[in-house]
């Protein structure tokens, strides 16, 4: 748990008639079948099939409802990659070293399950290092290695919990990070 | 009574359900255990809740749709184990929502181990020593 304080906008209400009818929704079963919401299934092909279902609806969602940010990436040759507050503050870095003329973008996963990584493989075909930065050990690297693979240089700068960088810090990891020769996975640099 | 009683115990709801018309408004909240395979055999909406929670999905149940009657159907390891918590500040808001608690006393589901209902000086069969108030589990029990 931890403590933040941000401004958030609330979206408009929307009429709750106008959504999808939904055919599963508990109400009382006047004039139709009841109906159960459940998940324990004890027989083994039930189980199955439904299995194969929630799989089915799970690459629906891959497809449909994966959300990513780009931020200065159309010149960029090297781009951030980090989600939630870690964005913020890569944000303020990479604006810190533009005004230096160095051409870096950030790329921000809105989702991180499905994780965005068509558009982050695309982006690698183009930009060819890659920097990911998050408070942790490295959960989201992963992620970056599965969408990126060999097409670009991969640096880490990943922090546990306890310290939160500011963006000078951040910033003179970048400048190093373009500074330093090719390194790749298995080679991380991982400054903590 | 020897055996699983819950074939008697689902009966009387039902046929209260039936003789007070409520079938078609009623929107049933089963737990964790063996209670839960109530949605089998009663014949009106249902929807599984996570274990000891069935109480706290009754209340957003009930409280999103209060046109509708809402019952939940517990056994002793789900309302009075796991769900004290939301066993207790349920009734204590006052929920309009109905509780059938099926107490067997034990953990039927998982072999007959003791629970917080355990009667004292019954010997559950897993468990080597008999229940006593100096054993690591107490009954739970109202105060004087």
């Amino acid at each position: 748990m931890g403590q933040v304080m941000e401004p958030v906008v609330f979206p408009d209400l929307i009429d709750l008639d106008s959504l999808p009818k939904k055919d599963w929704a508990l109400t009382g079963c006047k004039g139709r079948e009841a109906r159960a919401i459940f998940s324990m299934m004890l027989n083994v092909n039930v189980l199955h099939r439904h299995n194969l279902d929630l799989q089915k609806k799970y690459d629906e969602i891959t497809e449909k409802e994966t959300r990513w940010q780009t931020l200065y990436t159309d010149d960029a040759e090297m781009v951030v990659v980090a989600y939630g507050t870690a964005a913020q503050i890569a944000e303020s870095a990479i604006e810190e070293i533009r005004a230096e003329g160095i051409a870096a973008g950030l790329f921000r996963p809105i989702t991180v399950w499905p994780y965005p990584m068509a558009a982050l493989r695309s982006l690698s075909k183009r930009i060819k290092k890659i920097a990911v930065f998050e408070f942790s050990m490295g959960q989201m690297l992963e992620d970056v290695i599965l969408s990126v693979g060999e097409r670009a240089e991969i640096n880490f700068y990943g922090i546990p919990g306890g310290i939160i960088p500011t963006p000078a810090e951040l910033a003179e990891f970048l400048r190093s990070a373009l500074r330093a020769t090719a390194r790749w996975v298995g080679g991380f640099w991982y400054e903590c | 009574m020897p055996g699983c009683g819950h074939s008697v115990a689902h009966r009387l709801v039902a046929e209260c359900i039936d003789e007070m018309g409520l079938r078609e408004v009623t929107i049933g909240v089963p737990p964790v255990g063996c209670a839960v395979l109530a949605y089998n055999y009663f014949n009106f909406d249902m929807i599984e809740a996570p274990h000891g929670r069935a109480l706290a999905v009754a209340t957003g149940v009930k409280r999103v749709r209060p046109e509708n009657f809402v019952l939940s159907y517990q056994g002793d390891g789900d309302l009075a184990a796991i769900g004290t918590a939301e066993t207790i500040h349920a009734a204590n808001r006052g929920e309009e929502i109905s509780t059938i608690f099926i107490n067997n006393a034990i953990y039927g589901m998982t072999g007959g181990q003791m629970a917080p209902t355990t009667v004292l000086a019954r010997k559950p069969p897993p468990h080597p020593a008999a229940v006593t108030p100096s054993s690591m589990v107490g009954p739970l029990t109202s105060p004087a």
